[in-house]
């Protein structure tokens, strides 16, 4: 048994919640547009924790979800970083580093921040959700939504197989170390990590052909059936009444913090 | 006498030639345990390869219940053919121990009541009915395993093949899937094909086994007589 096999933390077992996973799909996926939407950072801030307070009254694990978070943040800075260097409004920083000048514009920084906390947000929202739900439970809900077959098919595989091979490569890692690289050159550590890279790449090819060639020996000759989640009369009562109940709350407490 | 499986002259060799079967021989007869053994790059994987139709022989025929292999009949054959790969991981990928082992019947078009039906006796016989709800990935490595037969005896093959099948498994596990596999599958009349490095298991769990060196026949015939041949020691070690 090993959780590190897994992309998100699901859910083990299938929990008895009032809403069905497709109702909190959408729940969940309005939240992230509420995100994309929103250009203040303090209105994004209450969102979440409406969210957050939602999501830990139907018993989803903020623990999994901040181990998730910790590792996903790091991606998410790196992915911030260009906007900082966009040259929008006043410059705030400036020092140059062997010759190159560095600037940091406040509107580059305000992207940049706008990344990080929707990146981060989103993400985390997306685990609280994958915490109250199994696997086959947001597979299914997926089909419910009218996702493709194969798009489906392809979450799938790829949240079942990318942490086997980011297991496989912490394996080629820990080989390489237990082998002296830790006290190797530059350059042998930089050949090592191509090699890691490879090794990776050829194990994701193999890997693949196996899953192929076993889905298509259990008879496999165009798609994937994947079997939709019911979506019963409490989703609709919830997506019609409890969301639009969710944005009002937020919003008025965005309001009220404003006027303050 | 009707063979299930008949292996005549087959010649396979990669495109690269890095490899080649060179005119392979033998038959497997219905309902027998028939072990395929011989060192790592003898020829095993690149044998079931061609049985199961992934990939195709040069020259020779091979039958399969009477039908001739080639790309014309090979998705009749695979419906005959079970195949449970050595690696679990390859196998099975579902989100739930039932969507993984309802795969195969509903490609074959089974209604959803049938498939359920099956798929609740196919997990009773591997005993993972409790798990049916949970996520495969969860399960130990030996229970992983189990699923991935269940994915095949829930497609009801005349023959099934296993690659490898008590690799990396502890002896409980091991035991337990050998008396699964005695009761689902022997007693029913079906035949069982597996590959084994194992001496042990060759020459006390199967009827007839093939021994093969650099795609080469060395020996075809009763496990019994297996301690007879000079190179079995070479190659499979002493007891």
């Amino acid at each position: 048994m090993n959780n590190t096999r897994f992309l998100f933390p699901f859910s083990d077992k299938k929990k008895q919640r009032i809403f069905s996973s497709v109702a909190l799909l959408i729940f969940t996926i309005l939240v992230i547009v509420l995100f994309l939407l929103s250009n203040n950072l303090f209105n994004i801030l209450i969102i979440y924790l409406s969210t957050l307070i939602f999501f830990l009254s139907i018993k989803a694990s903020f623990l999994r979800t901040i181990k998730l978070i910790v590792p996903a943040s790091v991606l998410i800075f790196f992915l911030g970083i260009p906007a900082l260097f966009l040259k929008l409004g006043e410059i705030i920083y400036s020092n140059s580093f062997i010759g190159i000048n560095f600037e940091i514009f406040s509107g580059g920084l305000n992207r940049a921040l706008f990344i990080w906390v929707r990146g981060i947000f989103s993400v985390s929202v997306i685990t609280l959700y994958t915490t109250c739900v199994t696997m086959q439970e947001f597979i299914q809900s997926l089909r419910s939504l009218f996702f493709p077959n194969v798009i489906v098919t392809i979450i799938l595989l790829m949240l079942r197989y990318t942490p086997l091979l980011v297991e496989e490569g912490e394996n080629i890692r820990i080989a390489q170390k237990m082998r002296g690289l830790d006290s190797a050159s530059r350059k042998r550590k930089f050949q090592a990590a191509a090699a890691l890279m490879g090794g990776i790449l050829i194990k994701s090819i193999k890997h693949g052909t196996e899953v192929y060639e076993a889905m298509v020996l259990r008879g496999l000759e165009d798609n994937l059936l994947i079997k939709r989640e019911k979506i019963t009369i409490s989703d609709f009562l919830f997506l019609i009444f409890i969301t639009p109940l969710f944005c009002l709350v937020s919003g008025g407490i965005i309001q009220i913090c404003i006027m303050k | 006498m009707h063979h299930e499986i008949v292996f005549d002259n087959v010649f396979f060799e990669y495109p690269d030639k890095s490899f080649a079967l060179k005119n392979l021989s033998f038959t497997i007869n219905i309902g027998e345990k028939f072990a395929i053994c011989g060192n790592n790059g003898a020829g095993k994987t690149t044998l079931l390869r061609l049985l199961l139709g992934l990939e195709f022989h040069q020259k020779g025929k091979i039958k399969v219940q009477e039908l001739e292999l080639n790309r014309d009949t090979v998705r009749e054959i695979r419906k005959r053919i079970g195949f449970v790969f050595q690696n679990p991981d390859s196998q099975v990928f579902s989100a739930s121990v039932y969507e993984d082992v309802a795969f195969g019947p509903r490609n074959l078009g089974f209604s959803e009541e049938e498939v359920e039906e099956k798929v609740e006796r196919a997990l009773e016989i591997v005993d993972l009915s409790e798990y049916k709800e949970h996520s495969p990935f969860r399960l130990s490595f030996g229970q992983r395993k189990r699923v991935a037969i269940a994915g095949v005896l829930v497609m009801d093959p005349a023959i099934i093949i296993l690659d490898e099948p008590f690799a990396n498994i502890d002896y409980p596990t091991r035991r337990s899937l050998q008396r699964i596999l005695e009761k689902d599958v022997i007693e029913k009349g079906k035949t069982l094909i597996f590959t084994s490095h194992s001496r042990l298991l060759i020459e006390n769990w199967s009827d007839n086994v093939l021994f093969l060196n650099k795609g080469v026949k060395l020996f075809v015939g009763s496990s019994s007589k297996l301690s007879d041949f000079p190179e079995t020691e070479k190659f499979l070690g002493k007891f």
